[in-house]
């Protein structure tokens, strides 16, 4: 099979799963439901997230630009001021699914097709990856060798020990004890692509708060409450520039109202209500009491703002939960988010171009991405996720000279 | 009344509560829970800055107090933290003690306007919890030493039982988060040779390292009869996290005392009484915490609503020996009610940090068991 094949295939298959009724979609989303308990709508959302951009004009242009050309996934090609070569996919890929993110592991599973590479995925309870498949090798029955899907059961399960030690590369998401317990797995050429424990902030210029803040209030709502606050793309922290035509308290009846009608709309299920967030509230509550900062909750704490928590305690990282500080500066930002060791996936700011020294200070984050508040949680599918190439990974170089 | 001679009045009424349990196990009905606590209650709204600004939030004043003991207004533990809560100059404290923290970078501090009241509780239900049967014992700590945590409220009360209920010759073996095991391995050996039974009082991430330890160095003691275990502390967020029933099982392994004879003591820095495991819960493998008559315990949902029992929910105190403080107390442990106390289930820690995560990490944080 040629690159260009399994690309095409890959496009028809994403291309069904676009439609709202398409069967297998119809099928996952429910089945998505039952597992993570997330509001129907949100389901819907990621799924069109997810497999909207997953386009064959979306894969070709990025497997363009990270290896020169598609050919060359298939033989060696000559290359400008360089020697002819070739971008072999590595022979066994295992992808781990998170647990929290809906369909994660898609792309690297495509671009890890794309390589030719035979692929495994660790699938979660839902069965996306494995009804993905299923419709994927409907249209291209070639890549049903190439492409197999397991369940997740546990991480000492002998059958998952052998895939990861006989594995060339291995994608995991997870925390750093998990991801090393990973590592210490596999064979010592094999390559590890990692996407560790990270969290999402944003960063609102004063001159983006002079004017109607409604619009940006509920966008911030929306990168905070999406998926219930999980996952990396999650907005947990807010920092708002004091000065200029900044008004406090107009802007922060309009968070706390969209986020109170975002909360209305998107329900929380009750089983994925955290008592931690009612503690959060309780300890803000009584520091809110005695003038410092202030919390905005519901009753049931299924929401959770707090203002101006102090400097030396973290923002909860909970299920909608978000904390909103104040500062003068970027560098301000930048100094909490190091007290508090909070690596950062993405940096929302309230306008497409923001400032020279936001950037900066969001290249000093460490942040893999830069967005617009509302677009938080939809990156890029060109884009690169977690710092990291689509493609490059899952392909080793040979080159004739 | 001058303020004085109410807290004189407030701390007669204790003492006698206190004394009359503590002596011939009499405990208190409802009704006199219900006036100690709201009189005590309205003392603090009047002489407690911080938290008079704090309950005026939930609509409660000097004038307009509370009408039941239940709708006491809770503080968070962790106010400790963010302000002073006392009814006195704490300049005047007989007794300081410091919160080990783990929410923010600086401590709490719980102030007390008399020792004797601090001492009169724990001393009760050391009594009669721990130590009912009236043995002689040596006491050996795997606690902080009042000497080197001079402001650590389990130094002071291991401390305090080791002067008055010990033989003399009590031993301190944790100094920070090291532990002297040849020291407690020589204590526990003499205590053997002289067949003096011996109470190990420590924390559960001690008792981890000595375990560890004498495993290593294949050393097991048999403690002469009497001898008895007190665990308390939980864990604390340390490395290594065991179960209590494999932590159990191993301390009686080790030290040979019957697993009955391991007790678990709740208690924190925010409150001057301490729960422990009701006798009659110890040779099961659910225990059932238990209190002296002036702690009560509310299970309480996320709305402050009280639950019925058997529903897990936030644990919330009320002490009325935290009489110059604050008596109601919002702890973020979990637990549920049952007929006889309270089931410990443990706290609810703060988030790590969370990006998309895998299955195992989900299960490990889910508790820390205390």
């Amino acid at each position: 099979m040629t690159a260009r094949e399994i690309i095409a295939a890959i496009g028809i298959a994403a291309e069904h799963w676009r439609n709202p009724n398409c069967a297998a979609r119809r099928a996952a989303h429910e089945a998505i439901a039952a597992r993570t308990h997330y509001d129907n709508a949100m389901i819907g959302e990621a799924l069109d997230a997810l497999f909207g951009p997953l386009t064959e004009e979306a894969l070709n242009s990025v497997i363009v630009d990270e290896l020169g050309s598609l050919d060359i996934l298939d033989h060696f090609m000559e290359r400008p001021s360089r020697p002819a070569a070739h971008a072999r996919g590595v022979e066994r890929v295992v992808i781990i699914s998170s647990d929290t993110t809906i369909g994660v592991a898609i792309p690297p599973t495509v671009f890890a097709l794309c390589a030719k590479s035979q692929v495994t995925v660790r699938d979660r309870s839902d069965d996306l990856i494995s009804r993905f498949r299923t419709t994927l090798v409907e249209i291209e029955p070639r890549l049903t060798d190439r492409f197999t899907t397991q369940r997740w059961t546990a991480h000492d399960d002998p059958q998952f020990r052998t895939s990861l030690a006989t594995a060339d590369a291995v994608v995991a998401f997870g925390g750093d004890e998990a991801l090393g317990n990973i590592r210490a797995q596999l064979a010592p050429q094999a390559r590890f692509i990692p996407y560790g424990h990270s969290t999402s902030a944003a960063y609102l210029e004063r001159e983006a708060l002079a004017h109607d803040v409604t619009a940006l209030a509920r966008d911030l709502a929306h990168d905070a409450l999406l998926y219930d606050g999980d996952g990396c793309l999650s907005l947990h922290l807010i920092f708002v520039e004091r000065g200029g035509t900044y008004e406090r308290e107009r802007f922060l009846a309009a968070l706390g109202h969209a986020i109170r009608d975002y909360g209305a709309a998107h329900p929380l299920d009750p089983l994925r209500r955290d008592p931690r967030v009612a503690a959060a509230r309780d300890r803000a509550a009584f520091r809110a009491a005695l003038g410092h900062g202030r919390v905005i909750a519901d009753d049931d704490a299924a929401t959770l703002l707090i203002v101006d928590q102090p400097e030396d305690e973290g923002p909860p990282l909970l299920r909608r939960a978000i904390s909103l500080i104040h500062v003068d500066e970027p560098d301000d930002a930048l100094a909490y988010l190091r007290q508090h060791s909070l690596p950062l996936e993405a940096l929302a700011t309230a306008t497409e171009n923001p400032r020279e020294d936001i950037l900066r200070m969001a290249i000093a984050s460490g942040a893999a991405r830069v967005a617009r508040c509302g677009r938080l949680q939809f990156p890029p599918f060109t884009g690169e996720h977690g710092g990291q190439r689509r493609i490059e990974p899952f392909v080793r170089w040979i080159y004739r000279a | 009344m001058n303020p004085l001679t109410t807290i004189r009045a407030l701390d007669e009424r204790l003492f006698q509560v206190i004394r009359a349990w503590h002596t011939v196990g009499k405990s208190i009905d409802d009704a006199v829970f219900e006036d100690l606590a709201l009189e005590i209650c309205r003392y603090q709204l009047a002489h407690n800055e911080a938290y008079s600004r704090f309950a005026a939030t939930l609509g409660f004043t000097p004038e307009l107090p509370p009408l039941h003991w239940r709708a006491i207004p809770a503080v968070p533990s962790s106010a400790f933290k963010d302000a002073t809560l006392a009814t006195f100059d704490v300049r005047h404290a007989e007794l300081e003690f410091h919160t080990s923290g783990t929410t923010t970078a600086h401590s709490g501090k719980h102030f007390f306007e008399r020792a004797a009241l601090y001492d009169a509780s724990l001393l009760a239900s050391f009594d009669r919890f721990m130590i009912s049967d009236r043995p002689k014992l040596r006491f050996l700590n795997l606690v902080p030493s009042p000497r080197s945590a001079t402001h650590s409220s389990l130094g002071y009360m291991m401390a305090y039982v080791s002067v008055l209920r010990g033989d003399g010759n009590a031993g301190w073996f944790l100094d920070g988060d090291s532990v002297d095991v040849d020291g407690f391995a020589g204590a526990l050996d003499k205590a053997v040779a002289a067949d003096q039974a011996v109470l190990i009082a420590g924390t559960a991430f001690a008792f981890v390292n000595v375990i560890d330890e004498f495993a290593r160095r294949d050393r097991r003691f048999t403690l002469p009869s009497g001898s008895r275990i007190m665990e308390t502390g939980g864990f604390k967020g340390r490395s290594r996290v065991v179960e209590r029933e494999d932590l159990y099982a191993s301390l009686s392994a080790t030290f040979g005392v019957p697993l009955e004879r391991i007790v678990a003591e709740y208690g924190m820095t925010e409150l001057a009484s301490q729960y422990y495991d009701a006798p009659e819960s110890r040779a099961r493998m659910q225990r059932v915490k238990v209190a002296p008559p002036w702690l009560r315990t509310l299970v309480i949902d996320e709305r402050g609503d009280e639950v019925t029992a058997g529903i897990v929910g936030f644990l919330r105190h009320i002490d009325l020996a935290n009489r110059s403080s604050v008596i109601a107390i919002q702890t973020e442990d979990r637990g549920y009610a049952v007929d006889e106390g309270i089931v410990l289930l443990g706290r609810a820690i703060d988030a790590p940090l969370r990006g998309c995560s895998l299955d195992a990490e989900e299960l490990r944080f889910s508790l820390d068991r205390a």
